[in-house]
């Protein structure tokens, strides 16, 4: 018996029109309830509501325009009535593997504007709604928050910062009745993972990892974990599973993690690597080269 | 024995006009260090650079600004040739205490803008002279990277990206021969704690927060433990120290805390308190 009824609620999912949105969205509306489907791109999102069925409309919005996510949220208002489940999940991978000194700026800020700043602007948008309807936002970070983000930094610091605006959420909205979640997902078999593991460097990964941390789940499998979390308004989702018991511990594993990091020749081999093929590209030299 | 000497090293300090990164320069200035202070007040910079002494230098620049640190790093190794420690801290608390519901936007986009986008922007600049150099970054996060940041959200995501951030520069550091270390702080007695205090806004925090967590150290102190990590190139520094144990633990304490806020009536009275304050505020928020 859920704590929380999804039939008749009314939901909206950010970078829905695939991965784990698109499944979470589905199976929502399986449970009986409307959605929105919101993604960058109007006839993706179009075509994803569609393909979920009645009750379910796609919109198209930028996360990181304050003015298009209101938008988005008064268009789901007028349609349905109301809204009682935000999902902020849309997110974007580093589109390099880079060091923070190689990296081109303008890529590392824009991770962080999407994945930062497109939850603030979500959330913010969804707020007096879920609020006065008493229901539920999930904010999506990852096990890429308490993770040390050696060659792709961007992705950890925005999920680390988005992880603490789901826990104050959650406070915050204790006193009027609503509540909020943070999910936290390992590997998940979506495009923006596959499209990752393809970039030059990413190799490392692999071969770094224990076998077990690297298995990918489906993105149904997460799409259910974060269902099953907002009907038991959860105030935390892990899939798979197990990460929540990497959690408990990272306060003692991550330090000790670091270290075993810094001194992994593999792990250096990798870095240097990622500095000498920015080094090879004329517009990343400028930062690396010394002044 | 320290494994990196201070002396004769250069220091750049972002919002080092006064607290915590004015002793840290003080004190490494002290142990022979050539010190670069930043600071957005020009005139104050310049003042605090004067009461350190020679081998100071204060110069006026944002780090909300790129182009203007890479030019006080230019400055810096013009005048002091290279850069070997650097200290990301220049920050600023939420100017009102609410919640992520009620504060105005820009006030929150504000808070990241500086805490948390500053970071990468004083870093980004002096990585060229550190790498090089082997030196040392210092990125100043606080112990809200680890507490619930409940009334002060912008602060708290702000302070958990700059960790997040500090962690993979150390280990991106290693295979040069360089370091970085994040420094954690519970509440020092600067003037950004004092006039957050001071507001009338943020009192029933204080009657509901554990004393213990309340006890303020002295911006000497937490420039002495800066000082201290950049010695020894620690990956981490506490202070107070005791959060180092609640930082170990805080996969574990934190679910159960934060639990326990959301059932404490104090607390929930404290946030309802804050919203319904806001008055006619409220309704600026609801969707259009």
């Amino acid at each position: 018996m859920p704590l929380y009824d999804l039939n008749g609620k009314v939901a909206l999912v950010t970078g829905a029109a695939r991965g784990i949105g698109f499944e979470t969205a589905r199976q929502m509306h399986a449970r009986g309830a409307s959605v929105a489907v919101v993604d960058l791109d109007a006839t993706e999102a179009g075509e994803a509501a569609e393909r979920i069925g009645g009750r379910a409309i796609g919109i198209a919005a930028d996360v990181t325009d304050a003015g298009a996510m209101r938008a988005a949220v008064a268009e789901t208002v007028e349609r349905f009535g109301g809204l009682d489940v935000a999902m902020a999940n849309a997110g974007l991978a580093p589109p390099s593997i880079a060091t923070m000194r190689s990296v081109p700026a303008e890529e590392w800020e824009r991770v962080v504007e999407v994945n930062l700043l497109g939850v603030w602007h979500t959330v913010r948008a969804a707020l007096p709604q879920i609020s006065e309807r008493k229901g539920h936002i999930v904010v999506v970070a990852s096990v890429a928050a308490f993770a040390n983000g050696m060659l792709g930094s961007s992705y950890m610091v925005s999920k680390a910062a988005a992880e603490q605006i789901g826990r104050a959420l959650r406070t915050e909205l204790t006193p009027f009745g609503a509540s909020a979640s943070v999910a936290y997902f390992g590997w998940v078999d979506t495009r923006m993972v596959q499209e990752t593991f393809e970039r030059p460097g990413a190799g490392v990964l692999e071969e770094i990892a224990p076998d077990f941390l690297m298995k990918r789940i489906t993105p149904p499998e997460a799409g259910a974990a974060v269902v099953k979390g907002i009907e038991e308004r959860a105030p935390r989702i892990f899939a798979p599973k197990w990460w929540r018991y990497l959690s408990a511990l990272r306060g003692l594993l991550g330090p000790l993690l670091d270290r075993r990091s810094e001194r992994d020749p593999r792990i250096a081999a990798a870095i240097r690597d990622a500095e000498a093929r920015a080094t090879s590209d004329p517009d990343a030299a400028a930062s690396v080269a010394p002044r | 024995m320290p494994v990196y000497e201070p002396n004769g090293k250069v220091a750049l300090i972002t919002g080092a006009a006064r607290g915590i990164g004015f002793e840290t320069a003080r004190q490494l200035h002290e142990r022979g260090a050539s010190v670069a202070l930043l600071d957005v007040d020009g005139e104050e910079v310049r003042e605090a650079a004067e009461r350190i002494g020679g081998r100071a230098i204060g110069i006026e620049g944002d780090v909300t600004d790129l182009g203007s640190v890479q030019a006080a790093v230019a400055e810096t190794v013009e005048r002091f040739g290279g850069i070997d420690i650097a200290m990301a801290n220049a920050g600023i608390a939420p100017p009102t205490t609410t919640t992520t519901r009620m504060v105005p936007s820009e006030e929150w986009e504000r808070v990241i803008d500086i805490n948390l986008l500053g970071v990468w922007h004083t870093v980004r600049a002096v990585l060229p002279q550190i790498a090089e150099r082997r030196g040392h970054i210092v990125v100043v996060s606080s112990a809200y990277a680890i507490a619930n940041g409940m009334l002060n959200s912008a602060y708290a995501v702000a302070k958990s990206g700059v960790e997040a951030f500090g962690r993979s520069l150390r280990t991106e550091l290693a295979p040069l021969g360089a370091s970085a270390g994040v420094a954690y702080f519970g509440f020092v007695d600067t003037k950004l704690v004092k006039d957050a205090f001071a507001r009338e806004d943020t009192s029933r925090i204080q009657e509901v927060m554990p004393s213990v967590l309340l006890k303020r150290i002295t911006p000497a102190e937490a420039g002495a433990s800066v000082v201290r990590g950049i010695e020894e190139r620690a990956p981490r520094t506490f202070a107070p120290k005791y959060w180092r144990y609640i930082s170990a633990f805080r996969g574990l304490i934190n679910p159960l805390f934060d639990r326990r806020a959301e059932r404490d009536a104090r607390f929930l009275e404290a946030i309802r308190e804050t919203e319904t304050g806001a008055g006619g505020e409220r309704e600026s928020t609801a969707a259009d």
